[in-house]
């Protein structure tokens, strides 16, 4: 949809720009105070790379970070996969039966987190397991999971049929269509599954909280920090600075194909 | 394909061989689509439908003296008899819907005038806007308390500015939402802009030609084809908020009880679990209907395959 | 909720590439080293330990130490039913409750080995390895309820509930005629720690109570006390737990109530700071190294006891966290380090007849519990 300029033009771009500073407002106090000489996150003392240092060397920060990233590697995994699967196998379903599962599907995504997360609790405890990186990992592709049925899904239903039709006929097994013809074609939207569940993992933190046991996970790490201090300061700096890179290369590669539509989600 | 059970000498066997057979038999590609779904399947039932399920037994029961389990209603009507929990409840919901609407207001805007900009630079501003998830949540929050704090930045430039004393934002409404509409603000301009961008301008153009004012065309055209995509932010924003547990802790100065940190009392501290389930299944119910209403407003649903 | 696919393409690429560094870092190395030695699981309060302390005992068993914590008691109890830890560090109302549900292995003591500071490896002497006050309390204990701490528990940090407050602001005389109430008094910003059995204790003492009672009417009146207290405030009340011990120094609050370790920072960090125990009475409290029942590698742990309990560790302790050492040698050298009047008040944790220690009730620690919900959900 494109509205022609009017002369609101000025007023627009100020807005935007506001809302850019308020989303990087606290983004740049972060990164600013990851340089900070002191523990203090509201005195600037002066520069210095200690908190860098102990992010790298201290253990308890580094394996709080290793399993935030171990955990969210794994569960991204097994959820795009198996959601891009279960996704492909509702597509084939009568209307009753798929409307059923998408709803039910809806049911992680609607539920409070804290639902989720003390329900999960409750299973893992009445199961007896032991709180760990199992019962994080099962609970992180619980929570995802959703997420990338409703982000496939419909990419599948503009797929054309016909394709897969031509491919079934032609001899080819379910598996290779799958392989062949339908994971190319939604490629992009897998990609881009992928990457929410990933997000959503490693920025987890009720559900994660109820269900990790003593694994401790980033979020978990800061809830139950007695002071705060500027470590996790440095690796939100990093991530920060790998976006920047991101940002920089999107901006400087051209799009190569004319059909590669960026308005594709 | 399974026939007659015949009682044989051998029991169970031709049974157990039909089955064997079913599940062997040449399968449709239908089927063997279908199939593939099965992990999922045991997923669902397994780590959503029946925690669920235990929720609800949970809620229902109380633990006695002598572990026998009494099937109840107590957990509930303790809910709304104990002082102060409906109290939580509705507060919750009252900060989340603040926080809804102030989300929707900063959000749609944002949405619209960058549908009017060139495809690389709406890409980047969203790209801008999301990349801040990044960023762990509880680290937001904190430097939030930060920056709101009498000692922080944004008193200090109010005194340099106004010439005005340091007044404590933390602890207000005020900061509770900001950092609320902060976290979830990303939530709500996606799909807004996925729907906005997604309009046929034809459409736009039409009106327009037609003789309609863009005053008259936005409020008659584009906001009821934006619709969906208000509905889909909206719940992304309204339900999370409601039961959130870091914002009011690290912005609330404690003094902010939510239905949140009601539920991980119980749970977690008191060890009431029976209670605690009593009210997740309340806040859930609450939720819902909240959502079902706001479901009714939106007339030209379409389909959720559209979404 | 979607991205930009090409965009979140190269999003993935720029976190790994921003995050290669991780590759190199000891940590990892720390790790990989970790897999093949012996395993000690703790359990402790977050930044309660010089990690020297944990690198030495590393080196010197070569095994590897694993550090996980919590934020408060509760937690503790919780969770160690479903983790196996080697060593813990609770405090005594949890030692308590864990010993009445039957989870806490015996400690023996025999080999429990320390290395004092005189440099001689011994067995641990309760009576005289110990400050007086601690050593009275643990006696108190046994005499009147005949639980004997030592029996489970080796003793880490000692420490009470006090008021600090801002010389500046408030004056000595309205604290010592206010009391508890000061946090009451909204004239002045003040600060209740986050934990229902704190609060309860202050309302109750102020009331003229034990904080031990079981008498729900008294309970009642102490929750009445918090609700007041919650409306009169207002804005004027937080309730926060570790966040006081960078806010009060800050100017954030006039007055707050904390731990007396936490004080000893707080006060280092302003001189402005002072401390009061209320004459009213107030916690005594120690927070104390146990070994589970479901403990995985017992021996390991009882060397890991010695180890804290050692003078070296236990004064690289104390300096770093700023709670009181209760091992008498280290004790004493800290006091006679220390040349601030107040810090040196608050180190030595001068406790008087109405204090108390909190002894744990199951009913009660409930009733409690669902009061100070009443009391967060009151306006």
């Amino acid at each position: 949809m494109k509205i022609k300029k009017t002369r609101k033009f000025n007023f627009s771009v100020i807005y935007v720009i506001l809302v850019l500073i308020f989303c990087y407002a606290p983004i740049l106090s972060l990164v600013i105070f990851s340089f900070n000489s002191d523990r203090s996150l509201t005195n600037f003392q002066s520069f210095s790379l200690i908190w860098y240092d102990k992010l790298f060397n201290d253990g308890q920060v580094m394996t709080a970070v290793l399993n935030t990233i171990f955990v969210a590697v794994v569960a991204t995994l097994v959820s795009t996969v198996l959601g891009t699967l279960a996704a492909i196998a509702i597509s084939r379903m009568k209307k009753v039966m798929r409307d059923g599962l998408l709803n039910l599907n809806n049911l992680p995504m609607i539920n409070p987190e804290i639902v989720t997360a003390v329900s999960l609790l409750l299973l893992f405890l009445s199961l007896g397991i032991g709180q760990g990186y199992l019962t994080m990992i099962l609970a992180h592709i619980t929570f995802t999971i959703p997420y990338v049925i409703v982000t496939v899904y419909p990419k599948l239903r503009e797929m054309d049929e016909n394709m897969v039709e031509a491919s079934l006929d032609l001899g080819a097994t379910p598996l290779g269509t799958i392989w062949h013809i339908i994971i190319p074609n939604i490629k992009t939207v897998i990609i881009s599954a992928a990457s929410l569940c990933f997000t959503l993992s490693f920025d987890d933190f009720v559900i994660s909280y109820f269900t990790a046991g003593t694994v401790n996970n980033i979020s978990i790490y800061l809830y139950t920090l007695r002071r705060l201090e500027p470590t996790i300061n440095a690796l939100s700096t990093i991530i920060i600075t790998g976006i920047i890179i991101v940002l920089v290369l999107s901006n400087t590669i051209k799009h190569k194909k004319v059909n590669d539509n960026e308005d594709e989600d | 394909m399974i026939g007659t059970v015949k009682k044989a000498p051998g029991g169970r066997s031709p049974l157990l061989k039909q089955i064997k057979a079913y599940i062997k038999r040449p399968k449709t590609a239908l089927e063997r689509f279908k199939l593939l779904g099965i992990p999922y399947y045991l997923i669902l039932l397994v780590l959503v439908i029946i925690p669920m399920i235990l929720i609800l037994f949970y809620a229902i029961t109380t633990p006695n003296k002598d572990d026998a389990i009494l099937l109840t209603l107590n957990n509930f009507i303790a809910f709304f008899q104990e002082e102060g929990f409906v109290g939580v409840l509705w507060d919750s919901i009252r900060i989340s819907g603040i926080t809804t609407i102030v989300t929707l207001l900063i959000a749609y805007p944002l949405a619209y005038i960058i549908c009017d900009y060139k495809l690389k630079k709406q890409a980047l501003i969203i790209l801008l806007v999301s990349a801040p998830m990044w960023v762990n949540m509880l680290l937001r929050t904190i430097a939030w308390k930060q920056i709101l704090s009498t000692a922080g930045p944004l008193n200090a430039a109010l005194g340099w500015l106004f010439g005005m004393e340091p007044i404590n934002f933390l602890g207000t409404d005020f900061a509770v939402v900001l950092g609320m509409v902060y976290i979830f603000l990303p939530f709500m301009v996606i799909p807004i802009y996925n729907n906005l961008s997604k309009i046929d301008n034809r459409l736009i153009e039409a009106s327009l030609d037609l003789g309609a004012s863009r005053k008259y065309t936005f409020f008659k055209v584009t906001l009821p084809l934006s619709l969906p995509g208000v509905l889909s932010g909206v719940t992304m924003v309204l339900l999370p908020s409601a039961t959130t547990l870091v914002v009011p802790r690290f912005l609330g100065e404690g003094r902010y009880f939510l239905i949140g940190n009601l539920i991980e009392q119980k749970f977690l501290k008191s060890g009431l679990w029976n209670y605690g389930a009593a009210i997740s299944i309340i806040l859930v119910v609450v939720l819902f209907i909240i959502l079902f209403l706001t479901k009714k407003v939106d007339r030209f649903h379409k389909d959720e395959e559209d979404d | 909720m979607k991205m930009k696919t090409n965009i979140s393409r190269f999003l993935v690429v720029g976190l790994c590439v921003a995050l290669l560094p991780l590759v190199e870092s000891c940590a990892i190395e720390r790790m990989m080293g970790c897999l093949s030695k012996e395993t000690l699981n703790i359990y402790n309060w977050g930044e309660y330990m010089d990690s020297a302390t944990i690198t030495s005992f590393e080196e010197k068993y070569n095994v590897c130490v694993n550090v996980s914590t919590f934020p408060d008691n509760e937690t503790v109890v919780t969770k160690m039913r479903l983790q196996s830890f080697d060593v813990i560090f609770p405090s005594e109302v949890a030692v308590q409750q864990l010993v009445s549900e039957d989870r806490l292995e015996e400690l023996d003591w025999d080999k429990i080995i320390i290395t004092d500071k005189a440099g001689n490896e011994r067995h641990f002497d309760a009576t005289n390895d110990l400050i007086d006050p601690l050593v009275a309390q643990l006696a108190k204990a046994k005499s009147e309820t005949g639980f004997d701490y030592l029996k489970y528990a080796a003793p880490y940090f000692f420490q009470n509930i006090t008021l600090v407050y801002n010389t500046k602001v408030i004056s000595k005389e309205e604290i010592e005629e206010q009391q508890w109430n000061i946090l009451r008094n909204p004239k002045y910003k003040g600060a209740v720690r986050e934990s229902s059995r704190d609060a309860f204790m202050i309302a109750l003492h102020q009331l003229g109570y034990s904080s031990n009672t079981t008498d729900l009417e008294k309970i009642g009146e102490a929750e009445t006390w918090l609700k007041e207290q919650k409306k009169v405030m207002g804005s004027q009340i937080a309730y926060l737990i570790d966040e006081v011990i960078d806010d009060v120094p800050a100017g954030l609050y006039d007055a707050a109530m904390v731990f007396s370790g936490d004080a000893f920072t707080i006060m280092d960090a302003n001189e402005d700071i002072d401390f009061y125990n209320p004459s009213v009475g107030t916690d005594i409290c120690w927070d104390s190294m146990i070994v589970p029942k479901n403990a995985q590698n017992k021996e390991l742990a009882y060397k890991f006891i010695g180890h804290m309990l050692s003078y070296e560790q236990g004064l690289l302790n104390t300096e770093m966290v700023g709670y009181t050492s209760p091992l008498k040698d280290v004790y004493n050298d800290v006091i006679a380090s220390l040349e601030d009047p107040r810090l040196i008040g608050i180190y030595s944790v001068i406790t008087s007849e109405t204090d108390e220690v909190y002894s744990f009730d199951l009913a009660t620690k409930q009733a409690i519990e669902s009061a100070w919900a009443r009391v967060k959900a009151s306006s």
